[in-house]
């Protein structure tokens, strides 16, 4: 049931969808790449300004890294809900598999396509917009309201936690939205989600000779390449199971709620798997198998490999060095320098003590209580907003800093947000659709109307 | 030694200054295949240059740079041939260079230039030889042939089609091939009986049809660990090639090929701290590490590339991934067969969807040890050097050798003007003059125990 009250700031916002779709090209069009240093500056800029422009006093907090981007409505009332958001995005690499220039945004049919329309800045605009909206009709929020948004997500959040150690007032609050989230494909159900895994990302580095020699000496002159393959085929065989040494022993096994509510999870697998083009997930799972496996199990990723000649043609080379980037996304019970002792002593343990790990950034697990209000909050409005209720998810597949944050100050936190399963975070084409950038504008200005009073 | 080869060894010694100014003047001409510069004007040199001793030399064009080629029949029984190129490497980083590139510049003893080892130097060893023999004796030992290709430097593409077009003027006894260098601190002359064969594959694997966030790693198959996994099949932590049947059909080196490891030359400690490693493969030393580096087959991987590799951290699931891989070949292999074998090595494990394309193909060539061009150089590099030549019963890099003569069979040796500092295809490229009359007497002396009645 719709209030009047949300009637009206649901009709506003519809009546405003041009103005909010050109602020979400606006800060699409601005480049963000924390990886790369590119914009970051100008980008947190922004974000304050267009804070400031819908009435929320807002101002940069400089940390070691990308400032992070704080703004504050304080009406004294009994509970306060904060946005957690980031501005930055990942790089748009690789630039040719793009079908419009990445930082172009670009309305095709009912999506609109830009690196970061959905991860994050189409989610915490949708924030942004609610309460812009919420304030044009009503004048004020029910609710005391934090902005939080950082600069640094896409790279591990390396500063996140300063930030909440030397600013405890800013931080407190009783419940977070936090950064987005995502909705099934050919517009299923909004995911609302109480956990995610957390994410370890680290490179392994192999040196041998000076410098790149000619192949002719492979016979005797050691290959780093060959050697980073034979410490990578130790670590995860052919059939997805990671081998490293005593990696599932202190992995938290899900309860029976959590795998019975798997049951209740919308996911189209023919769907899924046509719109990757491939014709099986990992080692041919389905139904709860294999969500189990997405949302419960550890996975080990190569992001990238590079050694040698890559380019056009042969060149018969001996490199002199190899490297790798892999992810571990972590589940609960396992932390990230735990983990990274573990590759240490495995790849020891079998010789390979010449190969160096740089354990770059690291977030951790985290698992909500469907109890708290925020949730309720949520799960309440989904139905009348998307005409159908939502899919709840224990954990989602992804890494966020909630786990840091929850760690470090016991808020607990609900994740939704604005993407659907096809919308490409993090690779070329990212793209949402404008309908669910409304719709999220208006889940999170009921949130806001219905978290004070919910119990 | 005979009569007739110490009168050319005196014009050669009395007519030394001209060959050098010869050398410097087509070392004075640019000719760098892989940016096409100055390859007409070289190709035209090296034709008038033939033509001054009487040959009968044709301009052959291929799709690339034109071959020339040369005959100078004398009625003799058997037939000698030239094979070298008069295409060099490109010149960069001039900036090293202590004397530019192409001013060959004459300093104590060494002449600098590019091209000057890498081959004019040894191109021009044959063709003094020719006329150092002709103006002393008149007649010619033997039949000589001249093959001078342009595209040596970018791999010799079309040398195949010359075997297939003329197999006439490929007839011969035997090959002189290209060149050849020397130990190090001016030890004895290398003498090259064979080639290891070359086989270049690019392995592709492809995923989903773009990249996707990395937190569908737990269901999403990873073309990246697919072919990590599937080379993994290949290779153990031993360096044995893992390959099925890989190595069922490699011929054993003989009893002569490892008596001629001992007497090889290798300093593993000075090697070993050039490269700046700690130790060879397995920690080999001694004959079993000359054993592995000549007589053994590799799998090399050349480059390997997939995903986000840029500064910092990318959460990328990639959609493809690829890897160059280089396979030097021994005798019994050949670089179709290696292909083929490991296509089947992949489909018997299930990695039917890993592309592997043939990128590049040369075949291993070792020549007879009995043969007479084999027994001609040999005994001539001790005479004229001083010292047993170190015999590299096979060469552990890969020239066209193969090409030309493992249909054929002809034999074929290689050695050249060339020393252990060359800096082949490196800046300051040089040799000894000393070493380029030597290679002039060399040759002269090859010719003639090569044409002599037994």
């Amino acid at each position: 049931m719709i209030s009047p009250e949300m009637e009206k700031v649901f009709r506003y916002v519809d009546e405003h969808r041009e103005e909010y779709i050109e602020l979400l090209k606006k800060f699409a069009s601005q480049p963000s790449v924390s990886a790369q240093g590119m914009g970051m500056r100008e980008m947190a800029n922004l974000v304050r300004d267009n804070l400031r422009n819908i009435g929320v006093p807002a101002e940069l907090v400089e940390t070691k890294g990308n400032p992070i981007v704080y703004g504050e409505l304080d009406y004294g009332c009994a509970r306060t809900v904060t946005a957690y958001n980031h501005y930055d995005v990942q790089p748009p690499e690789p630039l040719d598999k793009w079908d419009t220039p990445p930082f172009t945004p670009t309305v095709k049919g009912d999506r609109i396509y830009g690196r970061g329309v959905g991860d994050n800045k189409g989610s915490m605009l949708s924030r942004h917009c609610a309460v812009d909206a919420y304030l044009k009709v009503h004048g004020r929020l029910p609710v005391n309201l934090k902005f939080l948004a950082e600069g640094e997500e896409e790279i591990g959040s390396p500063h996140l936690a300063d930030f909440i150690r030397e600013n405890p007032e800013k931080v407190k609050s009783d419940a977070f939205m936090w950064e987005g989230g995502t909705r099934s494909l050919n517009r299923g159900p909004l995911h609302v989600a109480l956990g995610v895994k957390g994410v370890t990302c680290f490179e392994l580095r192999c040196h041998a000779a000076k410098g790149d020699l000619h192949s002719a000496n492979a016979a005797i002159v050691p290959n780093p390449a060959w050697r980073l393959i034979w410490a990578l085929n130790t670590m995860k065989n052919e059939h997805d199971e990671i081998l490293i040494d005593n990696f599932y022993d202190s992995v938290k096994k899900p309860s029976a709620e959590e795998i019975e509510c798997l049951k209740t999870l919308p996911f189209d697998e023919k769907a899924t798997l046509d719109s990757l083009g491939l014709d099986h997930f990992i080692n041919n799972l389905t139904g709860v198998e294999l969500q189990k496996k997405l949302l419960f199990t550890p996975s080990l990723n190569v992001q990238g490999f590079r050694t040698g000649y890559v380019g056009e043609g042969a060149k018969t080379v001996l490199p002199s060095y190899a490297f790798c980037k892999l992810d571990i996304r972590t589940v609960m019970g396992q932390r990230p320098e735990q983990v990274m002792e573990l590759v240490r002593r495995h790849l020891d343990r079998r010789g390979f003590t010449d190969i160096e790990i740089i354990h770059h950034n690291s977030t951790l697990p985290f698992r909500g209580d469907p109890d708290n209000p925020l949730f309720k909050a949520v799960v309440q409005n989904v139905e009348s907003i998307y005409g159908m209720p939502p899919a709840v998810y224990p954990s989602t597949a992804g890494s966020t800093g909630v786990g840091y944050m929850y760690e470090l100050t016991g808020i607990p936190a609900v994740c939704f947000g604005v993407m659907n399963e096809d919308s490409r975070a993090h690779a070329p084409n990212e793209n949402i659709f404008l309908d669910d950038f409304l719709s999220g504008i208006k889940l999170t200005a009921a949130v806001i109307h219905d978290f004070a009073e919910v119990k | 030694m005979d009569k007739p080869v110490e009168k050319v060894f005196s014009y050669i010694d009395a007519h030394q200054d001209e060959y050098i100014e010869l050398l410097k003047s087509f070392c004075a001409q640019p000719s760098v295949s892989a940016q096409n510069l100055g390859m007409k004007e070289m190709a035209q040199t090296v034709q008038n240059t033939l033509n001054g001793l009487g040959i009968k030399t044709e301009y052959l064009p291929t799709d690339g740079y034109p071959i020339i080629y040369g005959e100078l029949p004398q009625g003799r029984g058997r037939t000698l041939t030239f094979y070298n190129h008069y295409d060099v490497q490109p010149p960069e980083p001039l900036e090293l260079w202590e004397s530019p590139p192409f001013e060959p510049t004459i300093k104590d003893g060494r002449i600098y230039a590019r091209g000057v080892a890498d081959n004019k130097g040894s191109f021009l060893s044959r063709v003094c030889a020719v006329d150092a023999y002709q103006k002393v004796c008149g007649d010619l030992p033997v039949n000589v042939k001249f093959i001078t290709e342009g595209e040596e430097e970018v791999g010799s593409p079309h040398l195949d089609s010359f075997r297939v077009n003329y197999p006439d003027k490929l007839k011969t006894d035997g090959i002189v091939w290209e060149g050849g260098s020397k130990d190090i601190n001016r030890g004895p002359l290398q003498v090259t009986l064979g080639y290891k064969g070359l086989c270049y594959l690019e392995l592709r694997c492809r995923g989903a049809n773009t990249d996707v966030h990395s937190a569908n790693a737990a269901i999403v198959p990873s073309p990246a660990w697919r072919l990590i996994n599937a080379l993994g099949t290949m290779k153990n932590e031993r360096d044995e090639i893992t390959v099925d049947h890989y190595l069922d059909c490699l011929i054993p080196p003989t009893g002569q090929d490892m008596a001629y490891l001992q007497n090889l030359t290798f300093d593993e400690e000075a090697t070993k701290k050039s490269l700046g490693i700690p130790a060879f493969i397995n920690g080999l030393t001694g004959i079993p590490l000359k054993e592995k580096w000549l007589y053994q087959p590799t799998l090399n991987i050349a480059g390997f590339e997939t995903g986000y590799t840029g500064k910092g951290d990318k959460t990328v699931l990639p959609c493809c991934a690829m890897c160059k891989m280089d396979l030097r070949l021994v005798p019994g292999q050949d670089a179709e067969q290696a292909y083929r074998l490991v296509r089947a090595h992949l489909d018997r494990r299930g990695y039917t969807d890993i592309e592997v394309v043939k990128l590049s193909g040369k075949n291993p060539f070792r020549t007879d040890n009995d043969s007479r061009l084999v027994k001609a150089s040999l005994k001539n590099a001790e005479e004229i050097y001083g010292m047993p030549p170190s015999v590299y019963r096979s060469s552990p890099g890969t020239t066209a050798m193969g090409t030309f003569c493992g249909p054929t069979g002809i034999p074929a040796v290689s050695f050249g003007i060339d020393h252990a500092e060359s800096n082949i295809h490196a800046p300051n490229e040089n040799i000894y003059l000393e070493d380029f009359i030597n290679g002039i007497k060399m040759t002269a002396a090859v010719m003639h125990d090569f044409g002599a009645d037994d």
